[in-house]
């Protein structure tokens, strides 16, 4: 077992840097995954500063409201101030009831009765708008009707109360949700960090005058590529079980089967990212031309497979290029896993598939190009 | 003496294929993803497609069927509608056939099986709705003479609110990205500082032992090495903004020159960081090259790269470090050129990427100063 | 003692506990060619590190052209060539673009510049390789490369840490002759070496150090007078037997002998005539014998005597 345990002793040497790494990128899930608010149906919590130009006991009642629904936020009335909170996000939506309101309002007027300020379109802008415009038609409508102005205030404030009820059906609770969230950003840690720790190390093995001594040697050459296929997979499982324990030690152990696939399914993931290692490893030794490739893999595919930015978010083409990359099946099973997309056995199965697929693709590819590089010193891959 | 160093500095760093050809392509390729990626968000957020929806209309709702009838005429139907019985209707959203189930009833209830845009799209309707036939069903008891009236007032598109632009410039949430893109170009710059100490201490490299033997002060020759080599991470940026610019065609707004010159600024700032990492002398180079490389990606994590808010959360949580952390100030200053119509802001950011700049070399400096080794 | 052109006195070097040089003084005088003998580990490139302020030391002082040397004493810089144990050029630059970076680092002027590298590309014979990069160069043109980088600039006082490593003999050869024109063109140097024929062939004075002291100095008779052995006599003798051998033992100025069955060794100290006396002791007792070579002691025999010959495996 000497090339094994030359290979541990190169492991070492470099483990300094696989950690930095392992920890900054644990570090950046953790991070993510506590502040992810991605709100679909609980409510928002919306940062609310309303300026009150009109001061009439209607534009008062309207900010009573706002206050009950929404968190409210002191801000100086000035555009560089408000510039400020906004870009900060100290606060969401700046809202003004226009001088006037409480005239136009009787009068059955909807238009210009608000203004706001914001900075970027956001969520919280919309549901801002949808929720004025709604409450402006509203007591509108009550006035049309012939109520008095104050009890159509009182109606409208009533009316908008009132929640619809939303069933999620058949939600089988994946499990602790932060759970499934740690293990969305896995295949980041996992490729950036395989690629930056096993590249460096296989290309030392690998160099030219040692792999020519080494072929001097009695070792048979499948022996040696075998002692070198068992160092990274002891590797790659320390540094894999790191990661889960990591995620067992903040959210505690998996519990529910659910869990537990979520777990399986990085597991399929480590097999994947250390083909892709061996191979980027095969390709070259330039070790930038390797951070070129460890930053770009690590990021694009986490652009395309919806691990920063969810997968419904993104337009069909680029799903459907993400499609060619494996995180993105992973992807899609931790969706459904963690409840947000549908479970069903088949497509589970086919996530599954697919990236043992690609592990056998990429293995493949491999042999064939070591074949080809290492031919004239005939090499067993 | 000193004009000597720099040319064969500049020599040496353009003949460090790998190295350039990565700072290059770096910023090529991953502005390219971004592109792609974020246009399709675009694509997706502003068109909504017809959603697929079952309605169990146990109540036989005749309000319910004429709103849907109507939806259904328009060009682009908000729903496609399936009725159907409850038993069917979940088997349709679990098969995923459906996007979500209306019940009729006294309200519409929704029930959806997945967490996305299309069924908050679907609550909205049926917040709508529900709203829509509270109002008409309390008209009609006052006045049901008024019904009519009512209704018009509730299906007519209300716009009571006006939107004070803040800025003129582009407002797309997603030239963040780019902003964070060019940082971390900038702040990977730090690797092509980090050999500048390597090739001029002796303890480093027999360069270094070389360098150190000669009559040439250090000082001139990491001076040389430090320009060369922010000429070169310079030039890096601006070809990096020329391609987002010209190539990619994002919009850094209308005053391209000041963005240039935040870029050639930025460059500088992570040189100088490299040089700074390369100069901590108890380090191994593999060591320092990780350090310089997961640093700037955490500066750049923090500062939004990846999850776009988490900006926004540093400054609630930890407001000072958003200030003097490289990969914010540098995309800071973009955003700074693009939205405020005023320069304050915007020198601010210019001024403190000078000063980290400064202070990072200076460090680096410090740090090389030694002259004697205790080993080498 | 103007003509001393390096001066080190007392010189003390501590690695934590490790003792790297041991109240060193040497002193090189101009135009000498100085050889630093010692095994690995002796502080050979430890005496040239501190000699080039490179490295810190405890204790001592260095003089250089009668001036106190310290990191920014650059007049004083200006007249040394350095040639490292390791190549240091740059894998970027060509040979010539080599060359005149190093160069630059010394001589200003352009023209006067340009005229010292094609001497030093001349006079290290890589006149066709001058576009080449380090990297297509073999190993002796390397070396050949690593010493043209260090004295193109024509310094007074050249030091070599083991230039001629894994070289082959072609080079060497070169090399030393170069080393020799440097001297005769009045450069002074200082020369470390594990190859003693190099050592033996080149230089004037030779300096043996060990564990971080300096045990022997000298010229090359002068060392080899410093040591026991003076003549060694290989016999070839078949049966011997002890008597014998011990008679031969016995003779004036032997002080040792060895027999292997076919050969006896005897290892002479001082003396003449000690062929005659043992061969005639031979006759005496009617032993026949065969062939008789002698030798008389090398550097080789100096240093192995010197420094012991425990095998040294300390790195250096």
């Amino acid at each position: 077992m000497q090339v094994f345990k030359a290979f541990l002793k190169v492991v070492k040497k470099n483990m300094f840097t696989a950690l930095v790494f392992t920890f900054v990128f644990i570090s950046i899930a953790v991070i993510t995954a506590h502040n992810e608010d991605r709100s679909s149906f609980e409510a928002v919590k919306i940062d609310l500063t309303v300026f009150d130009e009109d001061n009439s006991a209607e534009s008062r009642a309207l900010t009573g409201l706002l206050s009950e629904k929404y968190h409210m936020v002191d801000t100086n009335n000035n555009k560089d101030d408000i510039m400020d909170m906004l870009y900060y996000e100290s606060v969401d939506c700046v809202v003004i009831i226009e001088n006037g309101y409480s005239e136009k309002l009787a009068a059955g007027e909807t238009e210009g009765l608000f203004s706001t300020y914001h900075m970027h379109d956001s969520y919280a802008l919309v549901i801002m708008e949808q929720y004025l415009n709604d409450y402006a038609s509203t007591v509108k409508a009550y006035t049309l009707a012939g109520t008095p102005l104050e009890e159509a205030l009182k109606n409208t404030a009533q009316d908008l109360a009132v929640e619809t009820e939303v069933n999620m059906e058949s939600k089988v609770s994946g499990g602790n949700d932060d759970y499934f969230e740690y293990y969305n950003y896995m295949p980041y840690i996992i490729i950036s960090a395989f690629l930056s720790l096993l590249c460096p190390v296989l290309n030392i093995m690998e160099r030219r005058d040692l792999r020519y001594r080494t072929n001097c040697s009695s070792v048979r050459p499948a022996t040696y590529t075998m002692q070198i296929f068992i160092g990274c997979a002891v590797v790659v499982t320390a540094l894999w079980l790191l990661m889960v324990g990591v995620g067992a030690g903040i959210y505690g152990m998996a519990s529910t089967s659910r869990e537990w696939l979520a777990v399986l399914n990085s597991f399929v993931f480590v097999l994947i990212s250390t083909a892709i290692s061996v191979l980027v490893a095969s390709l070259t030794s330039s070790k930038n031309i390797i951070t070129l490739i460890t930053q770009a893999l690590g990021l694009g595919m986490s652009f395309f497979c919806g691990i920063f930015v969810p997968q419904d978010m993104l337009g069909s083409s680029v799903l459907a290029v993400g499609k060619f990359f494996p995180a993105y099946w992973y992807i899609r099973l931790n969706n459904m896993l963690r409840g947000s997309t549908l479970l069903s056995a088949e497509k589970a199965a086919l996530c599954f598939g697919i990236q043992a697929a690609f592990v056998v693709a990429i293995v493949t590819v491999t042999l064939l190009i070591r074949r080809m590089k290492y031919n004239s010193v005939k090499v067993m891959a | 003496m000193f004009l000597h160093n720099l040319k064969y500095e500049f020599l040496t760093a353009v003949r460090t294929k790998d190295l350039l050809i990565w700072m290059i392509l770096f910023p090529i390729i991953l502005g390219g993803f971004f592109k792609f990626a974020f246009d399709g968000i675009y694509e997706k957020t502003t068109q909504f497609s017809t959603l697929k929806t079952a309605v169990v209309d146990e109540a036989d709702d005749k309000n319910f069927r004429s709103v849907a009838e109507s939806l259904s005429a328009q060009e682009k139907p908000l729903l496609d509608i399936v009725y159907t019985d409850r038993d069917n209707a979940k088997k349709l959203l679990n098969d995923g056939d459906v996007k979500g189930i209306i019940y009729t009833g006294k309200e519409l209830s929704l029930s959806v099986a997945e967490n996305g845009i299309d069924q908050t799209t679907l609550k909205f309707f049926v917040d709508k709705y529900n709203l829509r036939s509270r109002v008409i069903s309390r008209a009609a008891q006052s006045d049901p003479q008024s019904i009519e009236k009512v209704a018009a007032a509730l299906s007519e598109e209300t716009d009571s609110v006006r939107e004070i632009p803040l800025t003129e410039g582009n407002t797309d949430n997603a030239i963040q990205y780019f902003y964070n893109l060019l940082a971390m170009v900038a702040m990977f710059g730090s690797m092509t500082g980090l050999h500048i100490s390597n090739v001029n201490q002796a303890n480093l490299s027999a360069l270094g032992a070389r360098k150190n033997c000669s009559p040439t002060p250090k000082g001139t020759g990491i001076c040389a090495a430090l320009i060369a080599t922010y000429i070169i991470e310079i030039l890096c940026m601006l070809l990096s903004v020329t391609y987002l610019r010209f190539v990619l065609g994002v919009d850094f707004g209308d005053k391209l020159p000041l963005v240039y010159l935040s870029a050639a600024l930025s460059g500088t700032v992570g040189v100088s960081m490299g040089f700074f990492i390369g100069s901590i002398c108890c380090l191994s180079e593999n060591a320092k090259t990780s350090i310089s490389i997961t640093g700037s990606l955490l500066l750049c994590f923090l500062s939004g790269l990846m999850i776009s808010d988490m900006k926004q959360v540093m400054a609630r949580k930890l407001p000072w470090f958003n200030k003097i952390n490289p990969a914010a100030v540098i995309s800071d200053s973009f955003y700074c050129l693009n939205m405020y119509s005023d320069y304050r802001r915007f020198t601010e950011k210019i001024v403190t990427m000078f000063i980290l700049s400064v202070v990072f070399a200076l460090l680096g400096f410090i740090m090389t100063r030694r002259k004697k080794y205790a080993s080498l | 003692m103007e003509n001393t052109v390096v001066k080190i006195e007392n010189l003390v070097k501590r690695y934590g506990d490790l003792i790297a040089l041991d109240h060193l003084d040497l002193e090189i005088k101009k135009g000498e060619i100085l050889g630093l003998l010692g095994p690995n580990g002796s502080g050979k490139t430890t005496t040239i590190n501190c000699l080039l302020s490179l490295l810190s030391f405890n204790k001592g002082r260095i003089e250089i052209f009668g001036r106190e040397m310290s990191p920014t004493a650059y007049d004083i810089k200006k007249n040394i060539g350095i040639i490292m144990q390791n190549v240091a050029v740059f894998d970027e630059l060509t040979v010539y673009e080599n060359i005149d970076y190093f160069c630059g680092l010394y001589i200003n002027d352009k023209a006067k510049r340009k005229g010292y590298v094609e001497d030093a590309i001349r006079f290290t014979g890589l006149e066709d390789f001058v576009k080449f990069y380090p990297k297509k160069l073999s190993g002796g043109l390397l070396r050949r490369l690593n010493i043209a980088c260090g004295i193109a600039h024509k310094p007074e006082l050249i030091i070599l840490d083991e230039p001629t490593v894994a070289v082959d003999p072609q080079s060497r050869n070169k090399i030393l002759e170069g080393i020799q024109q440097l001297n005769r063109d009045g450069a002074t140097i200082i020369y470390t070496s594990h190859y003693m024929e190099e050592v033996e062939q080149i230089c004037t004075r030779i300096a043996i150090m060990d564990k971080g002291r300096k045990i022997a100095e000298g010229t090359k008779e002068e060392l080899k007078r410093m040591i026991k052995n003076t003549e060694t006599l290989t016999i070839e003798i078949i049966g011997l037997t002890d008597a014998d051998r011990a008679a031969v033992a016995g003779l004036p100025h032997v002080y040792d002998t060895a027999y292997d069955g076919s050969k006896l060794t005897v290892y002479c100290s001082g003396g003449k005539h000690n062929l005659i006396r043992i061969l005639g002791l031979l006759q005496e007792k009617e032993i026949s014998f065969g062939r008789v070579y002698t030798e008389l002691p090398t550097l080789n025999d100096v240093f192995l005597e010197i420094t012991g010959k425990a095998l040294r495996d300390k790195e250096e």
